[in-house]
């Protein structure tokens, strides 16, 4: 099992002092939290080589996490969609300077207009899904869908992922682990993992590694919900939060079983 | 006092034809105002369907409804730190601005933004992005002679608190920016009432519907556990001629809001 680091862990100060915190505690990867003030998705490709080479001296892999807050693939309003669907092209391009292995984004949200459409819904998110996929395959980037715990959230189960993975099977999966715990869809069908691609778990504090504030003391259910699902699975872990401390105390807590 | 009431398109069973149903149904059962949610595919911003548009105005005018417009919201950030973000949230309700002028709509109300990990962070400076969207969106609204009605919300990720709306009007004096009261939303964080005493010189528009404290059920009047007959003693009190917008789950929920509301009015009158 190896373990990786999100860059919201200086989400003050910048990826650079991300990337040397995670050199320092001897994390194998940073998964880059794409989001202003933290990181631009204007970044010059000349700020972008400069940051290519930090991390190409430092050592270590690099994923993307797109900016996944009002980014919808499944809207219908195309003023959105089409936002959603170039930000997600432009992370991949990022992902090729930064020679990044994979880009994390979230599959879509069914809000009011689109519950009211949803067979419209579901075929326009699988196309602008798949044209990303596409772009992602030709750059060699790993394309991997986010659960989200919140109602309107397209993947919130492992049930909507193998649902994903059914239409699109190049698709692979990052688990977060908080987000499943709040979303209540992870009690009977844990059986369901082995046959999803999961290719990382993030773990954080709940509700969910980014907001704020959040809850100290749901940590054990956390880890006890990941060491009951990394019995079938182990892929890498990504940890996720903005206080240093709590990165560490998790690690510990996963190493130690505890 | 004579209140005016008014019913909010998410409630049309027919989504693809949702205002020309909830405007007949205003007009069969008395409602005198009906807010268009232009999420629905009959009426969108930027897709703008203008024989939809005339038979909307042409049945509103016949039968004296009052159209009002309800901007989309969903995906909409005015406080993005995300400039591409903020453009699109700014042109979609600035072509909501359009419509409302198509549409004779005094008014729009529309949602401030949303409070993602960046602006948990520093809500301070996506405050200011905030105030910087508004004043584009406020000068545009006064060439078309259009209000501009936020709405209070309760969501964990919604700008939309009291102390949000007071900062913006703290920060934005303009006689087109007023509000929207939703008292569901107040009643989500906290006693609407409160929210209604701070906030009572800038309502313009009010959604009613009911739940139980801290929850968002969209439940008739007397469903829940807000205290509508005091609400109602004070917007009698103080004059407030805002139309009450029944944002209910369906149209037997509105019926019974309004039949709750008169109710207590009589008896407000009577005592």
């Amino acid at each position: 099992m190896r373990f990786g680091v999100s860059s919201i862990i200086a989400f003050r100060t910048g990826i650079r002092d991300a990337l040397i915190f995670a050199q320092n505690h001897e994390f194998d990867h940073v998964n880059i939290f794409v989001s202003e003030p933290h990181f631009s998705l204007s970044s010059s490709e000349r700020d972008l080589r400069n940051l290519s080479k930090f991390i190409r001296d430092i050592g270590l892999e690099i994923s993307l996490k797109a900016p996944s807050f009002v980014q919808n693939l499944s809207s219908l309003d195309d003023n959105i969609g089409k936002l959603a669907t170039r930000h997600y092209e432009q992370v991949i391009d990022i992902a090729n300077i930064l020679d990044a292995n994979a880009v994390i984004i979230r599959a879509g949200m069914l809000f009011y207009p689109e519950r009211k459409h949803l067979e419209k819904t579901l075929q326009i998110t699988l196309d602008r899904l798949g044209y990303i996929l596409e772009k992602a395959e030709s750059s060699s980037v790993k394309l991997l869908i986010e659960n989200y715990p919140y109602s309107f959230d397209l993947v919130r189960s492992f049930r909507d992922m193998l649902w994903i993975q059914r239409h699109l099977d190049k698709i692979h999966f990052a688990l977060n682990i908080p987000h499943l715990l709040e979303s209540r869809q992870n009690e009977n069908v844990i059986e369901d993992i082995n046959l999803i691609k999961i290719d990382n778990f993030i773990i954080g504090p709940p509700p969910s590694p980014y907001h704020v504030p959040y809850d100290v003391k749901g940590l054990n259910r956390v880890i006890e919900l990941y060491h009951r699902i990394s019995k079938s699975k182990n892929s890498d872990i990504i940890l996720a939060s903005i206080r240093r401390d709590l990165v560490q105390q998790l690690r510990k807590m996963i190493s130690e079983g505890k | 006092m004579r209140l005016l009431y008014g019913l909010s398109t998410s409630l049309a069973e027919n989504y693809k034809n949702a205002a020309i149903e909830t405007i007949k149904f205003a007009i069969e059962n008395n409602f005198q105002v009906v807010e268009i949610f232009c999420e629905t595919p009959d009426v969108l911003p930027d897709q703008p369907d203008y024989k939809k548009i005339s038979e909307i105005n042409s049945i509103a005018r016949k039968h004296g409804i009052r159209i009002q417009i309800h901007a989309p919201f969903h995906s909409l950030n005015l406080a993005s730190f995300n400039e591409r973000i903020r453009q699109v949230s700014v042109k979609i309700i600035k072509d909501t601005i359009v419509l409302a002028s198509e549409l004779n709509s005094p008014i729009v109300t529309f949602h401030l933004g949303l409070c993602f990990l960046p602006c948990q962070i520093d809500r301070k400076k996506a405050l200011k992005v905030l105030i910087r969207s508004l004043w584009d969106i406020i000068e545009f609204a006064n060439d078309y002679n259009i209000m501009l009605a936020m709405e209070n919300r309760g969501g964990k990720l919604d700008i939309g608190r009291l102390s949000d709306l007071l900062y913006v009007l703290d920060n934005i004096s303009d006689n087109k920016l007023r509000v929207t009261f939703d008292v569901v939303q107040a009643n989500v964080v906290d006693d609407p009432l409160k929210y209604y005493e701070a906030l009572k010189k800038f309502i313009r528009n009010i959604h009613v519907s009911d739940s139980p404290r801290g929850k968002s059920l969209l439940l008739a009047v007397g469903e829940g556990e807000i205290n509508y007959k005091e609400l109602l003693a004070r917007l009698i009190r103080d004059n407030i001629s805002a139309p009450l917008i029944f944002e209910v789950a369906n149209k037997e929920k509105a019926l019974k809001s309004r039949e709750e509301l008169e109710k207590h009015k009589k008896a407000l009158i009577r005592d």
